[in-house]
């Protein structure tokens, strides 16, 4: 298992022009490495989607710096062998919605895809790798042969995490991965993650607005406001003891809830 | 290496054998089936009809009977033979206009809908070709007809060319819109992530996606083509006389049916109206229901030479 | 004031698109007829004619010197509203119009009126008692929508109201041969013998309307019933709807409410709507006997007449450039999500 690593240097991004622009992200320096289980917290808006996406390469930064295992993310976006290396080793699993799948492809056409293209499987075993991988997420491989309307939100998030699976990635960029889905099927999901985190040394990077399920997955917390990091360390320091008037906001919001039901119950 | 003929074979049935494709729809023929004995007997009409569509065949506007089943016009043709002859001409243009207008509506649509957000050059000329378009939609298009296929005379290839350009901007205007809603997708995004290029993800995802507008439209469009055939014909620029079509021949049967003289201008028009119908069940059969669920009720485009398109590609 | 300005501008920028967008169209059109065949000199002096003679038509009819400067004197012309005069009859462009325009839009307007009357009463019917039998055979009329031409319901109509039941006065013109023409006031047939109170015109008029109106507002009420059934439809399963129901709103005002929010897409269709109505007209007015836009663009386009198509073209793109304007801005009045450069628009 090779090591996979991000370095962020004073990272920013704006939209549109310089005038009239709009800054979704500015300043961040951090590192993630493939030991890491990262969590990114913060509102919609915050700009955590948008270093999602910059992780990805799927977006370029404006300013500063991003590089993946001592290369820059823009050199590696303009040479296509390193873009394929890159996409093998990062892979992006974003919120359920009806959208994810290709409404006119079945599942496993999609899940099959990445596994030829970039790890040059042949059809034959991209085949028989999308079964293996589907039962890994406790999916029956004979579903795999809808179209992706033909499954539940779940499900559909699950053959969405076997498609950024089948390519063995050493970074998962998980964006909003659970928050769309029901209580039941998030636990499913997160411990899955955790587990896969655990016993393949793959890092996850955990972007989410739910304290919850983003302290349970990730060891590591960064609290993302107006787009810049107000509050990064351990998950246990900062959930205990909060240095950023922001992250004492967000927290005391997760605990009036259980206290006002409290006080109602008694 | 063996002989090149088995390998490529075994290739074929192992990619069958592991193919990963939905099911294709059924096709309903039943549905196609009026609009395929319309097409026959555009093919086969001419031979077996009595009389030639264009020489003269018996006495000036005489009543349907055994001799004429459709009655003569006012110039002593065969209405019968004519009402035949001229479904080869309607076919063959409006046919031939909704596929061309239908490839340009898609380039355009395609191109414009996925750079018009773009910086540079490419996002300014697919905004300025938006532009051009709507304010070619700013003049009627029966006068733009008029003016296009008046000048490059009337031929069945000009009159197909020049409502290929009156019609495309119908195209363009419903896949561009489309492309515009397929841009935001999260399946492209994984796509990408799949390690597709721009191009394969517009011809994978982007293309199968957004054309289905334009081919669910193509129905009208064959409808509108073949009554802007007629309607120009009506006003004096189609096909000349005595070239039957369908257009023309009701347009010089007018006298004949104000005077109760009905049947030069009825059997055209009734030949009209079944085409449009069978053809328009055609494309039902053939492009109907393809549109991804949910997704149906794409909001009513808005009118021409509207900026609310920067606005949505700003919002991106 | 600049704070004014950068709240208005939705309006103010759009209102200011409309001179530039005819100003563009103008010299696409000026370029387009340069690159067609035909020389309209030529055609004027007909077969036998000297050098020097062609040169004095040539230059009589501003066709002299590069397309360029042509362009260049051609820009100075419409920015001063002179459209130039025809080269076939040697009236002003601008004139001609003048006289012609009015009984074209006229029949158009009255035509679209007609035409959304039809829909709204017809669309009630099919959305809100779709059990009916009226309502399914609206449904079925509004999806075989563009199968009827409106000439040939036209020559129908002609045939069975005037033909055989002679109850149609003929297609003859706007009025009747044996009452004496009126007099000029704003050009709109109809309108003027209203303001005279010339009662037995307006009546002969009317009669003579009836047909035309009914042909084209049952040819082109289809596709507005389809838009307008399907964005009813849309109005009603949205959740507002179920606010005003559950919060005991009467029928009446949570059907108007319903209306309100389908009108967007409608207004927009109907302003589409009245540029095709310009072009159904054009052939509708050669049926009737009309005099209007379209046989003088019909004569126009056959003899190459540059100034008389440059005009008519203009005229026409420019009135329904306006209208599109008008609806625009009434759409972003009544739904401020429409502005461009608001938040929700899309």
């Amino acid at each position: 298992m090779n090591a996979a690593e991000f370095v962020l240097e004073d990272v920013a991004k704006r939209f549109g022009s310089e005038r009239r622009g709009h800054v979704a992200v500015k300043g961040l320096t951090d590192r993630f490495s493939n030991t890491q289980s990262v969590g990114i917290i913060g509102e919609s808006g915050s700009g955590k989607s948008t270093l999602g996406r910059m992780l990805c390469a799927l977006e370029t930064a404006t300013s500063g710096s991003i590089r993946f295992n001592g290369e820059e993310i823009a050199d590696i976006r303009a040479s296509k062998p390193k873009l394929i290396q890159f996409r093998r080793d990062v892979q992006l699993i974003g919120q359920d919605t009806t959208s994810s799948f290709d409404p006119r492809h079945s599942l496993r056409e999609s899940i099959m895809y990445p596994a030829m293209s970039l790890t040059g499987l042949s059809r034959k075993e991209a085949y028989e790798k999308t079964d293996q991988v589907v039962e890994l997420l406790g999916l029956s491989p004979k579903m795999a042969d809808r179209p992706s309307e033909g499954v539940s939100g779940g499900q559909r998030q699950r053959f969405a995490i076997a498609r950024a699976l089948i390519v063995e990635p050493r970074i998962l960029v998980c964006d909003e991965v659970v928050s769309a889905l029901d209580v039941s099927v998030q636990g499913g999901i997160l411990n899955f993650l955790k587990t896969y985190h655990r016993d393949r040394e793959a890092g996850i990077i955990f972007i989410s607005h739910g304290l919850p399920a983003t302290s349970f997955i990730s060891s590591e917390l960064r609290v993302m406001f107006q787009g810049e990091f107000v509050e990064a360390g351990s998950t246990r320091r900062v959930v205990t003891e909060p240095e950023a008037d922001y992250t004492k906001k967000l927290l005391a919001g997760y605990r009036a809830v259980p206290e006002t039901l409290e006080a109602e119950v008694a | 290496m063996t002989t090149a003929t088995l390998p490529l074979t075994a290739a074929r049935a192992e990619r069958r054998k592991y193919s990963a494709k939905l099911p294709r729809r059924r096709i309903d023929f039943l549905l196609l089936l009026p609009s395929l004995l319309i097409v026959l007997l555009a093919i086969v009409g001419p031979f077996l009809t009595p009389y030639s569509a264009t020489t003269i065949s018996g006495a000036v506007s005489s009543a349907p009977s055994m001799a004429h089943l459709f009655g003569t016009d006012s110039v002593g043709l065969d209405v019968f033979s004519r009402v035949i002859g001229a479904a080869r001409y309607n076919l063959v243009i409006a046919v031939a206009t909704t596929l061309l207008c239908t490839v340009i509506g898609v380039v355009f649509g395609l191109g414009i809908g996925w750079f018009e957000s773009a910086r540079g050059a490419a996002g300014l000329v697919a905004r300025g070709t938006t532009r051009l378009f709507d304010l070619l939609q700013a003049v009627p298009a029966i006068l733009l007809g008029l003016v296009i296929v008046s000048f490059f005379g009337a031929s069945v290839i000009s009159l197909t060319v020049g409502m290929a350009i009156i019609l495309a901007p119908i195209q363009m205007r419903l896949v561009r819109i489309e492309v515009l809603r397929v841009r935001k997708e999260a399946y492209l995004d994984a796509a990408r992530m799949a390690g597709q290029n721009e191009l394969k993800l517009l011809a994978r995802h982007v293309l199968p996606n957004s054309i289905w507008v334009a081919l669910e439209n193509m129905s009208f469009l064959f409808a509108t083509s073949i009554l802007l055939t007629a309607a120009l014909g009506f006003v004096g620029v189609g096909l000349r006389p005595p070239t039957p079509e369908w257009g023309s021949m009701i347009s010089s049967a007018t006298n004949d049916a104000l005077t109760g003289r009905w049947w030069s201008a009825a059997f055209p028009s009734i030949a009209m109206m079944i085409t449009v119908w069978a053809f328009s069940n055609a494309s039902h059969a053939l492009f109907g229901r393809i549109a991804p669920k949910k997704l149906a009720a794409a909001a009513a485009s808005s009118s021409p030479v509207v900026p609310s398109s920067e606005a949505a590609a700003e919002a991106r | 004031m600049p704070e004014f300005l950068s709240r208005q501008r939705w309006w103010i920028t759009r209102v200011l698109l409309l001179p530039l967008h005819l100003f563009v169209f103008a010299i696409i059109t000026f370029l387009l007829l340069r690159l067609v065949p035909g020389d309209p000199v030529a055609s004027v002096l007909g077969p036998n004619y000297t050098q020097a003679a062609y040169l004095t038509m040539q230059r009589a009819l501003g066709l002299d010197g590069s397309v360029w400067s042509q362009l260049g004197r051609y820009i100075v012309e419409i920015l001063h509203l002179d459209f130039g005069s025809s080269i076939q009859t040697g009236r002003a462009v601008m004139s001609e119009m003048g006289t012609r325009l009015p009984g074209t839009l006229e029949l158009a307007v009255q035509g679209l009126f007609f035409t959304v009357l039809l829909s709204l009463v017809l669309s009630y019917v099919a959305v809100f008692h779709p059990k009916t039998v009226l309502a399914r055979i609206v449904l079925v009329y509004s999806r075989a929508a563009g199968a009827l031409p409106e000439f040939v319901l036209a020559v129908w109509a002609l045939f069975v109201f005037f033909t055989v039941l002679h109850v149609a006065p003929a297609p003859l013109g706007r009025l009747s041969t044996d009452l004496p023409t009126q007099t000029v006031i704003t050009g709109f047939p109809f309108l003027d013998t209203l303001i005279q109170g010339y009662t037995a015109g307006a009546i002969s008029m009317a009669a003579h309307l009836v047909l035309p109106i009914a042909v084209m507002a049952i040819a082109s009420s289809a596709v507005v019933i389809k838009v307008l059934v399907s964005s009813l439809q849309g109005a009603i399963q949205d959740p507002a709807t179920a606010f005003r129901i559950t919060t005991g709103s009467g029928r009446r005002a949570t059907v108007l409410s319903v209306y309100r929010r389908a009108a967007p897409a409608v207004v927009t269709l109907v302003g589409q709507m009245f540029g095709y109505l310009v072009g159904g007209t054009i052939v509708l007015e050669s049926l009737f006997g009309f005099a209007g836009l379209g046989s003088y663009a019909v004569k126009a386009v056959l003899s190459t007449d540059y100034p008389a198509i440059q005009g008519f073209l203009l005229v026409v793109a420019g009135i329904t450039l306006i209208v599109y304007m008008i609806v625009d801005l009434a759409v972003m009045t009544v739904d401020p999500r429409r502005r461009p450069g608001s938040v929700g628009s899309n």
